[in-house]
This record gives C-alpha cells, sequence and structure tokens, in this order.
C-alpha cells in the first residue's frame, strides 16, 4: 500500500495538470484530500441532467481509482438510477455498461471494473497492471484523461439507466 | 514571345528576395488541448491528414504513449479515418484530444 503522502501528492500534481480541461469543460471537482475523494459534477447535454462522479484514490498509482456515478452527496451507493444510459456511438464502444452484478464504469483505468474488485474483468492481466494500454480499450492514464474519456461517453448518453 | 521568369532566374545575387512563408490552400493551423496539460499546442496540418495521423502526431507531443489518439471538436469526436477536411476541420479551430478506444 502506498503512504498516503505520496497519493496526495500525486493526486494534487495531476488536478494542476488536468485544470485547463477544467475550466474549459465547466465541470464541478473537488479533491477532498482526507478522505483521498474527488467530487466532480457533468451535465448530460442530451437532457441537461446533472450526474456525479466519485473517484477515490487510496494506494493510487499502484492501483488505479475506483470511479463510479452516485448520488449529489457523492455517497458510495451503486446504483443504476445514478448511472448514464449509453447509447450507440460514433467511435469505438461505450465503456458504461450495466454490468453482470452493478453498474460499472468498464474500462482499465476503474478499479470496479477488475474481477479481484467484484468487477466483471478477469482478464485485464489485475488492476496493478492497469497502466498497460490494452489494444483498443480506452486508454486513460492520468487523472485529467481519465475525466476526459469519462465525460467522452457522458455526452453521447441519453438519460439513466435504472 | 513572352519571356518567362524562372526561380533560377530570382535567384541571382541582385534580386535574392526571402518570400514570406504563405501557408498553402491545403494547410490547417489548429490549436491542440490536452487534458493532462495546461498548456496547448498550435499544429499545422495539410487538410488531407488523416484525423488518426494528426491525433497520433499531437499525443506523441503531449507525452502520451499506447492508446488509441482521437480529436475532439467541442463536444464531437470525431472520426480518425476521415481527413480533417473532410471532418469539418478549419484553420484557427480548438481541437482536444480524447481517446477513442472502447470498453466492456
Amino acid at each position: 500500500m502506498l503512504p498516503r503522502d505520496t497519493t496526495i501528492l500525486v493526486v494534487k500534481r495531476e488536478l494542476e495538470d488536468a485544470r485547463t480541461w477544467v475550466t474549459r469543460h465547466g465541470v464541478y471537482l473537488k479533491w477532498d484530500p482526507d478522505k483521498l475523494e474527488i467530487h466532480v459534477a457533468m451535465e448530460q447535454p442530451s437532457t441537461g441532467d446533472m450526474f456525479y462522479l466519485l473517484g477515490r484514490f487510496d494506494n493510487y498509482r499502484e492501483e488505479p481509482p475506483e470511479w463510479l456515478f452516485c448520488d449529489e452527496r457523492w455517497a458510495r451507493i451503486v446504483e443504476k438510477k445514478y448511472f448514464p444510459q449509453p447509447q450507440s456511438v460514433s467511435i469505438g464502444s461505450t465503456f458504461l455498461s450495466s454490468g453482470p452484478k452493478a453498474p460499472v464504469i468498464c474500462a482499465p483505468f476503474n478499479r470496479l471494473a477488475y474481477a479481484e474488485h467484484d468487477g466483471p474483468h478477469n482478464d485485464w492481466g489485475g488492476s496493478a497492471q492497469w497502466i498497460t494500454p490494452k489494444g483498443n480499450s480506452v486508454y486513460a492514464a492520468v487523472i485529467g484523461d481519465m475525466l476526459q474519456v469519462i465525460r467522452r461517453d457522458l455526452i453521447a448518453s441519453k438519460g439513466r439507466m435504472g | 514571345m513572352q519571356q518567362s521568369s524562372s526561380k533560377h532566374d530570382r535567384a541571382q545575387p541582385e534580386s535574392l528576395e526571402v518570400e514570406e512563408y504563405k501557408p498553402s490552400a491545403g494547410d490547417l493551423h489548429v490549436t491542440v488541448f490536452a487534458p493532462r496539460t495546461p498548456e496547448p499546442k498550435d499544429f499545422r496540418w495539410d487538410k488531407t491528414t488523416l484525423v488518426g495521423e494528426a491525433a497520433s502526431q499531437a499525443a506523441i507531443f503531449f507525452g502520451y504513449k499506447g492508446g488509441n489518439p482521437g480529436l475532439q471538436k467541442g463536444d464531437h469526436v470525431l472520426d480518425n479515418k476521415k481527413s480533417l477536411e473532410q471532418a469539418g476541420i478549419n484553420n484557427g479551430d480548438k481541437l482536444e484530444l480524447v481517446d477513442t478506444g472502447g470498453g466492456v
């Protein structure tokens, strides 16, 4: 397990690098170093609804963060009604999945996508291998890139899963 | 008979001039942002350059290794297989790097 202070330094630096992106897209973002959490709010253009994204960063970058859509208090409650409903997209396939057990951002940069964390994937080499590109799967290696692709699929979504 | 004026003629020392660089009709001058970097970068590509090719060049500049680089204009992710012209890119456009890989 990485020291907590190391994780805080890394996250602070990556958020500083992503500040232009956050401003350009009018995204609400709050970093809570005590909880090692990032709280993000983004609008779904097709409906005007707000979606709330929770990122948890313990042991980051040894493992990817834990990303999920949640309620407006950023409580860690995984329910379909908090996840955007994916639509067919012009590029590739969306990584917003209703999942075999629970909805999940099914991407290598999400800890919750791995089988060892109760996710659907046992074919990505484990969460410690998250930084290795995986063919045609979406790739995001720092927080700014992760937010960009999550927003990419939110823009292409319409309504909610449940 | 009309006299020709070749480049060789103009290159004589007494008439040597350095012409100001003017982009050809195919040149597109765009600004690319990367979500991992605060400062954008200006790029100049030919309008026939494929979106995916331009995205890969920009990605290398911004330090990306691997993945499936693409470009986004506004909220629209461009088709990597189209040329910049076919994708509707104009001079002065502001673009953004985005990974075009899928999931599930």
